[in-house]
């Protein structure tokens, strides 16, 4: 009995939490996207598969001529725009895979820095870096891309998103650790100019002017580069999550009704059984109200130390097994934050208690009303 | 207390033939008076257990009137009858009649923890008197038929009831524990308590002050 509430409480918080989670994820890739428009050399569509790099945290890069910023700058509609710059790391110290590394501009960008400021509060220097959640390097630890030096000056929060396996620094340091990578021909790019190269541009729109606008002025007139929507890129994601999403609420409720089911008939049952035992208590003096609330107080103490170990067991579940189930959907998964998972857990609490109730309150009134004569008379 | 039954007559409609109504206890007058040990005694399926219902407070009869001192029960609503049951009667079920989720001392509280009230005095002094001490904290599964019926003999005293009923208290009993029983209700009327008997114990006459037979649902005697 304990436990069917406890598996209705554990449904109910289980499937809230991830697709909480799912939602959670999503919002947070949105954020990391952080732009209209991104402007990447035409390769990196073809050669680098820039979508993956974003969504999925393979690891890329690719440049363009420095050039192009300036250019982009005149295009009309631009609004903010900041450069970035792209380059994955050999293996190193930190980390056991080749990691992302992700320059910015201080001046200019709107996109990264809002991040770091959460983690950090301070400007990241030259030769300092920002890592990602994921990634086993610690504030004031040393690390080295391509021989180079750098100090690890803040770690991000959880995204839940390729940002936690990524590597970030200024512009400047990244244009140096691109030079260092040239010389030790660990380039695949040999003949870029590391001073003058950017791997993307990224682009918010102007009041007033639609995204749309701008991706074609941008597409039409330079071949060499290709702007797309970042909306355009996440929606695959989008629907995917939708779908997930979808399935697992439909999921939830349809174990929720069944578990529903199944604990009317247990309660049902249980009581079915003691009627003798209630018809002794009639007799003793229990009126037909004192029976049913005991019945009820019986049933809702069952239902609530079934929910207490459902929601607990939940938690444990999707806590150990966050990762797994992140990477079984291939979705962005960013459990909520501790209030939010407290909420639910409430709420799944009260569902399932409020299940129990409901199927506590059947059986009650059924005994309520119990023949006693009747059942008083038989031997066994 | 005095119980009267005025015209009493139980008919109960069979499920499994439709309307077929079947009487149980046919019409019928009797009087218990306190500080006297009523037996009834008949054979199977004769309405024994239904007549001493009717008088017990339990099943409302079809036609007539129960009166204790000349009140008629049945006019009480579900919650002054309950509560009247608990605090003036005592009742021995027929066969097993233990909660299986409390222990023997809690099962003999259990009419004192319906209305929240608590007589761990008393309960252990009936313990002791039923001779089941070793037994208090154990569970109703792992003991024996007599045990089991001194149990409930003790939780039907526990209100120290001014009336008490017994269906069949000897039923799983050997002699020495009958006899047991019935000097043990015998001293219950003789301390001025109504009590009813229903029995198969040819013993039992030797201390009713009267005997009633019921024989296909007539009544006797
Ligand atoms: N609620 C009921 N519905 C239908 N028939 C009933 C009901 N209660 C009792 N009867 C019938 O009334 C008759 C008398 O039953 P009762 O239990 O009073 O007999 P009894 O004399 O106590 O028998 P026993 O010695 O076996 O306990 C039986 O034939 C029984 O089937
Ligand atoms: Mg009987």
């Amino acid at each position: 009995m304990i436990l069917i509430a406890a598996f209705l409480s554990f449904t109910v918080f289980a499937g809230t939490i991830v697709s909480a989670s799912l939602r959670n994820g999503f919002a947070s890739l949105n954020d990391r996207l952080g732009a209209d428009i991104m402007v990447v050399p035409h390769e990196a569509i073809t050669k680098s598969n820039f979508e993956n790099m974003v969504l999925q945290g393979n690891v890329g890069y690719f440049y363009m001529d420095g050039k192009y910023v300036d250019e982009l700058k005149e295009v009309e509609g631009v609004g903010k725009l900041s450069a970035q710059y792209y380059l994955a790391s050999v293996k190193s110290g930190c980390c056991s895979m080749r990691v992302q590394i992700i320059g910015f501009d201080p001046e200019t960008d709107f996109a990264i820095q809002p991040w770091i400021k959460k983690a950090n509060g301070k400007p990241v220097g030259y030769m300092d870096v920002v890592v990602g959640n994921d990634l086993n390097a610690f504030v004031g630890d040393e690390l080295s891309f391509f021989g180079e030096k750098v100090k690890v000056a803040a770690k991000l929060d959880k995204t839940g998103t390729s940002y936690d396996t990524a590597v970030f620094a200024t512009g400047d340091t990244v244009k140096q650790l691109i030079k260092a990578s040239l010389n030790k021909q660990l380039n695949e790019y040999a003949d870029i100019d590391a001073g003058n190269a950017v791997s993307c541009v990224l682009i918010d729109v102007a009041e007033g002017y639609s995204i749309d606008e701008v991706v074609n002025d941008i597409n039409i007139h330079n071949k060499k580069i290709e702007a797309i929507r970042a909306s355009d890129m996440i929606s695959g994601v989008s629907e995917s999550l939708d779908g997930v999403s979808e399935l697992v609420k439909t999921l939830t409720a349809v174990i929720w009704i069944l578990a529903l089911f199944v604990l009317i008939i247990a309660f049902y049952m249980m009581t079915g059984e003691r009627k003798k035992e209630f018809a002794v208590m009639r007799v003793l003096g229990a009126s037909r109200k004192k029976l049913a609330a005991i019945v009820l107080s019986e049933g809702m103490f069952i239902s609530a130390i079934g929910c207490v170990t459902g929601v607990l067991f939940g938690a444990l579940v999707i806590v150990s097994f966050s990762g797994a189930i992140e990477s079984s959907l291939g979705l962005p998964f960013l459990l909520p934050g501790a209030l939010d998972t407290v909420l639910v857990a409430l709420i799944s609490s009260l569902l399932s208690i409020l299940a129990g109730a409901g199927a506590v309150l059947l059986s009650a009134g059924r005994i309520s009303k119990l023949d006693t004569g009747k059942i008083i008379r038989s031997g066994e | 207390m005095e119980i009267s039954a005025k015209d009493i007559k139980k008919e109960f409609i069979r499920e499994a033939a439709g309307t077929n109504v079947y009487t149980a206890v046919n019409t019928c007058s009797m009087e218990l008076k306190p500080g006297s040990l009523t037996v009834l005694k008949g054979r199977s399926g004769g309405g024994k257990t239904t007549l001493m219902n009717m008088l017990a407070g339990i099943l409302k009869p079809t036609e007539g009137q129960i009166l204790y001192d000349g009140r008629d029960i049945y006019s009480m609503n579900d919650d002054e009858l309950s509560e009247f049951r608990n605090k003036k009667t005592g009742y021995v079920p027929q066969g097993k009649s233990a909660v299986a989720s409390l222990t023997v001392r809690e099962n003999i509280l259990l009419p004192c923890m319906l209305f929240g009230e608590n007589a761990e005095d008393k309960a252990d002094d009936l313990i002791k008197r039923f001779d089941i001490e070793n037994i208090k904290n154990a569970y109703p599964e792992e003991l024996s038929g007599g045990e089991l019926r001194r149990m409930s003999i003790a939780r039907a005293l526990i209100r120290e009831p001014e009336i008490l009923f017994a269906d069949e208290p000897t039923g799983d009993l050997d002699d020495e524990n009958t006899e047991l029983v019935f000097k043990l209700l015998k001293e219950q009327a003789k301390m001025g308590k109504t009590v009813f008997v229903v029995t198969h114990e040819d013993t039992a006459e030797e201390y009713a002050d009267k005997v009633y037979l019921m024989r296909g649902g007539k009544l006797e005697g």
